[in-house]
């Protein structure tokens, strides 16, 4: 029924449509095939939006019949976290409480951008509550399954946009990061995805979680895919105060330009303890396909973890603290007492926590005088089941939900841009991902890197096989 | 935060003055998420910056 489309990459997908040698129509027909078909039992979406997406690839093709130029993702099917607005349905950003809203009057700013350049939005993806969360789970929708093992986790808190894009349901979805909400489940779905620089794409028309610290970005199972949408959603567009005044950088006609000259090092110290084995030997395998063993220390970047996971607290609570005081009961009882904590935190402590944060940046900043990229572990582990509350890492006894991101935050903290990559390591039945973190603003190094890793076959992102 | 800190008066008395009703459920699971975010600030705290390191919010009119 979908006619091989489950393994076609956006950009293949492109190349077709624009060639005239499938329609825009064939296309989302199979998208939606897949979509009726996986959905069930994966949970990846909560809306579908057949009608709308058809009658788009009917206008593309229409578009095509009458000669008219297509854009770089034409009749690609795509699909968003459902924090993002679309027009028409209302933006749950996983919570019951907001299923009580208006549905949004229009599109936000990232999807008008991939329609503009001729991709489909074919539905909005299930994700944790109010995006406090690095699981995937959902106590009032469901957790999002893995693809590659439904028993577990996809990760969060994009998990549905993970699970849409390693199951075939669509080649490009849209998340969001905040701590590592995109970078987690690229981990553990085994994807490619892409945390650009903070204040490079607009959060215009999304739901927030922490405005200091959330960013915008793509899913993709091939580097090239991530690039030819991170360049459609580039620009300024007013209406998000964080974004960088910017013209776009673009990064698709660079992706092939190779490691000659990149300066590659891997983290070391906070970033090579506290995990288990498959992690560093992902991050090693990566740093032989790219044949460097420099190492580089990210200074208090434990610190740095700590500072961001104040400011979370604090700036979560806050932006919920109207509905604890009236819908308390409503919430996903995982989120909840942690945006309760964070409401009441003092003023001091996350006063203190941005200072660091000044200072930290300075730090990181300086080591891009000697490093073009830095390699680190995107998650301590594999997936953990679907219902997992603790694990075990180094020894230590921790919660599974408040720290699959320990290698993440410190990161994004300041807004470093990332490129996850998805690492298959013999004997392991699931992937995991490596973080190749650059200077910012040069989200192009650090997607010339993927691409290289892909290249190479160090890193790759298969459609999962308990979805063939 | 010192041994004798009431973590739990703490609680009661901030949810009472933003008018957060928290209900017996909720209270111990609010005290296991002070306590974390009380050792992530003495991590925080515990480093020396100058008085003079501004906060680092991303603003730019």
């Amino acid at each position: 029924m979908s006619d091989g489309f489950k393994d076609l990459a956006a950009n293949e997908i492109a190349t077709a449509v624009n060639g005239g040698v499938r329609s825009a129509r064939s296309i989302v027909e199979a998208s939606l095939a897949e979509i009726e078909s996986q959905n069930p039992a994966l949970n990846a979406f909560t809306t579908v939006l057949a009608e709308r997406a058809l009658a788009r690839a009917d206008s593309i093709d229409s578009r095509k019949a009458k000669g008219a130029s297509l854009g770089p993702l034409a009749g690609v099917p795509f699909s968003v976290k459902n924090l993002y607005d679309v027009e028409g349905v209302t933006t749950l950003a996983g919570a019951k409480i907001n299923a009580d809203n208006a549905a949004a009057g229009a599109d936000c700013t990232l999807v008008k951008k991939l329609e503009a350049a001729d991709a489909v939005l074919v539905g909005c993806l299930n994700m944790g509550e109010y995006a406090y969360d690095f699981t995937g789970e959902n106590a009032h929708f469901g957790p999002s399954r893995n693809p590659h093992d439904p028993n577990h986790m996809a990760g969060g808190s994009s998990g549905g946009s993970g699970t849409a894009v390693a199951s075939g349901m669509t080649p490009l979805s849209l998340g969001s990061d905040t701590n590592g909400s995109i970078r987690v489940p690229s981990s553990f779905c085994g994807l490619f995805g892409l945390k650009p620089t903070y204040g490079r794409l607009s959060r215009s028309g999304t739901f927030p979680f922490v405005a200091s610290f959330d960013h915008l970005g793509p899913f993709a199972r091939s580097a090239k895919d991530l690039a030819l949408a991170y360049d459609a959603m580039q620009g300024k567009d007013n209406g998000d105060h964080a974004q960088q005044n910017r013209p776009p950088e673009l990064v698709a006609q660079t992706l092939d330009h190779g490691l000659a000259g990149l300066r590659i090092a891997r983290a070391t110290g906070y970033f090579a303890k506290g995990a288990e084995p498959v992690a560093f030997a992902a991050a090693e395998t990566i740093m032989r396909a790219l044949g460097s063993k420099q190492t580089i220390e990210i200074p208090e970047a434990e610190r740095a973890r700590a500072a961001g996971f104040l400011i979370t607290m604090a700036e979560g609570g806050s932006l919920h603290l109207e509905r604890l005081r009236t819908r308390l009961a409503d919430f996903d009882p995982d989120v909840r007492e942690r945006l309760i904590a964070g409401a009441i935190l003092p003023a001091s402590w996350i006063v203190q926590a941005q200072k660091f944060r000044r200072w930290y940046q300075a730090q990181v900043l300086k080591l891009f005088q000697h490093v073009d990229v830095i390699v680190a572990p995107a998650t301590p582990c594999t997936a953990p089941m679907i219902g997992q509350k603790n694990m075990v890492l180094d020894g230590v006894e921790m919660a599974v939900r408040a720290n699959i991101g320990l290698f993440t935050q410190p990161i994004s903290f300041i807004g470093l841009p990332v490129a996850a990559v998805p690492v298959w390591l013999q004997q392991e039945s699931l992937p995991i991902g490596v973080q190749i973190i650059a200077a910012p603003w040069r989200e192009d190094i650090a997607l010339r890197v993927a691409y290289a890793l892909e290249r190479s076959g160090a890193a790759r992102a298969p459609v999962a096989k308990s979805a063939s | 935060m010192d041994d004798t800190f009431d973590i739990d008066a703490f609680i009661a008395s901030s949810c009472a003055l933003l008018d957060i009703k928290l209900t017996d459920e909720s209270r111990s699971l609010v005290r296991v998420n002070v306590e974390i975010a009380a050792r992530m600030a003495s991590m925080v705290e515990a480093f020396s910056l100058d008085e003079r390191e501004e906060p680092a919010p991303v603003f730019k009119s």
